[in-house]
């Protein structure tokens, strides 16, 4: 009996190289794999919706008073675990995508690379969910919050929640989802993808406005305007997210390829003959 | 883009069958408009807030003067940029709609939950506008005309116009004039006057000022006025973002 070490069992289960899994069609009605949407979004939904809760219960009691001992107790403990639950999700998701990526492109089916493909735009609709919980959900709660309480801290019961823990969901998110692209499909992996790169670092950027936002906040406690111009880089890289809709653009190019065979091919609409992604995607095989 | 047609197979195609390719892109559709969904209700809903958030969250900042005039031409780049991307690459006049009712579902469901359930605002004091109608006669004036130049015009200056309309009969009642010690108010400054915000300094510095201001007369026309020409211009700035972003398509960079 071969002895495998674990990670590269998880390796040849990351390639997916179970046959009768593939050789069974009904996953194609399927292909995108709603157990990864279900699952992750659930998660993400669950999570937020406790934060919510806690925030019903504790924010009012326990969250108006930085100095008080309750606030201490309630809210920068919350804080500190939340802390350590990103670092350990974070260690977790990205570990174990890179652990498991496979290491040869030359043996890989269309099939397989459909199915793959499939599994990237699920990881990415778990991200726009948690994208959508933290820049509008928790974003505009914040506004509601702040215009009733004034702040006497950063930390305060909707920024711990919004900041500190939303914003590092998607990031997380965000990332496990660019990982396993650049390690599972080839084209990915072969170069980068200018819109991708926005639509994830885009996002990211939020995180260092908040560093500027809260020092700003530190000279003007009120907020006096939601539309003051201290929030106008949250606008401006919220425009990033569109770059999901080069991404799309780019998916229907690869989605067509993978299911046709056939190359896509712009003649007459100003871009290049073929798709350009063809051709470098091979120098990862 | 036109389809390979009779060019050759560069793979072994996925699937074997026309009715599997059917399948195939059918539940990648499925998948993708709910995506977007989600999507545009976190980006539509974010620069919303922090552009023109301050006019929607309340209903004594709705005045006839600046929410009027900011909120539709504010809020027309998105809607293009999206609408350049859906239309010149899926032939779909659906953006200004699509981002109208994301941007809908998500401040309602924010202000139930949070601006009332958590804040503890009265919902009368906290309903958010609707963009619906501004987007569904652009989306028509692009399916109708095919033209973006025509649809800007046309659309994009309606878009302007009817915000206004379409919210008149949110904003109606708490146009009533009431007294409040002797001086008259609306019933919205009212309200405003009895939930005291750390707003309110600049409500009182840029909404509570002028004379013609509180219930219509003509203000209300030259805002509107302002307000479709100036929605003409940002559906442009729209329209060059949302033609910037079909280009990455072909932006692929060499890893370091």
């Amino acid at each position: 009996m071969e002895t495998i070490s674990f990670v590269e069992r998880a390796s040849r289960l990351g390639q997916g190289s179970s046959e009768s899994a593939l050789s069974d069609r009904q996953w194609l009605r399927r292909w995108i794999d709603p157990k990864v949407i279900v699952v992750g979004s659930g998660v993400v939904a669950l999570v937020m919706i406790a934060c919510r809760v806690y925030q019903q219960v504790y924010a009012w009691t326990a969250g108006i008073d930085s100095t008080s001992p309750e606030f201490q107790a309630y809210w920068m403990r919350l804080l500190y675990a939340l802390f350590a639950i990103e670092a350990i999700a974070a260690a977790a998701s990205w570990g174990a995508v890179w652990m498991t990526r496979p290491r040869d492109f030359s043996k890989l089916t269309t099939a397989e690379e459909l199915r793959r493909f499939g599994r990237f735009v699920a990881i990415i609709f778990c991200y726009v969910f948690a994208v959508f919980w933290a820049g509008s959900f928790f974003a505009e709660q914040d506004a509601s919050w702040h215009q009733t309480v004034v702040r006497d801290t950063s930390f305060t019961p909707s920024h711990i929640i919004l900041f500190y823990f939303s914003f590092p969901v998607y990031i997380i998110l965000g990332i496990t989802a660019y990982l396993y692209g650049m390690t599972r499909l080839p084209r990915f992996a072969a170069r980068h993808s200018l819109p991708w790169v926005i639509a994830v670092a885009g996002p990211f950027m939020l995180l260092p406005v908040v560093a500027y936002n809260e020092w700003a906040h530190s000279f003007w406690i009120l907020e006096e305007r939601f539309t003051a111009p201290v929030h106008y880089w949250f606008t401006f890289f919220a425009w990033s997210g569109f770059g999901l809709g080069g991404l799309l653009l780019q998916a229907c190019d690869y989605l067509y390829e993978l299911v046709t065979g056939k190359p896509q091919t712009f003649v007459g609409t100003g871009g290049p003959k073929e798709d350009p992604a063809l051709e470098f995607e091979r120098e990862v095989a | 883009m036109a389809a390979g047609g009779q060019l050759p197979l560069r793979r072994e195609p996925a699937a074997s069958t026309a009715e599997e390719v059917q399948e195939i892109y059918r539940w990648f559709d499925l998948v993708i408009a709910v995506l977007l969904v989600f999507l545009f209700m976190a980006l539509y809903h974010i620069y919303t807030m922090l552009t023109v958030g301050d006019w929607d969250f309340w209903t004594d900042w709705k005045d006839n003067r600046w929410w009027i005039t900011l909120t539709p031409f504010l809020e027309m780049p998105m809607p293009a940029a999206a609408l350049y991307i859906f239309w010149s690459r899926f032939r779909l006049p659906i953006a200004g709609t699509l981002l109208a009712v994301s941007l809908v579902l998500a401040t309602w469901l924010n202000r139930y939950v949070n601006m009332h359930g958590w804040a503890y605002f009265p919902l009368n004091f906290v309903w958010p506008a609707t963009l619906i109608p501004c987007g569904i006669v652009l989306d028509c004036t692009l399916a109708l005309t095919q033209s973006y130049l025509l649809t800007g015009i046309v659309g994009g200056f309606a878009w302007g116009i009817i915000f206004y309309l379409a919210n008149w009969p949110l904003i109606t009642p708490f146009l009533q004039p009431t007294d409040l010690h002797g001086v008259m108010a609306s019933l919205a400054d009212l309200q405003g006057y009895h939930y005291i915000r750390t707003g309110t300094p600049e409500y009182l510095r840029i909404i509570n000022r002028g004379t013609l201001r509180t219930f219509g007369q003509e203000p209300v026309y030259l805002s509107l006025a302002l307000a479709g020409f100036a929605s003409v211009l940002t559906y442009g700035i729209g329209l060059f973002i949302g033609w910037a972003f079909t280009k990455t398509q072909f932006a692929w960079f060499k890893r370091v």
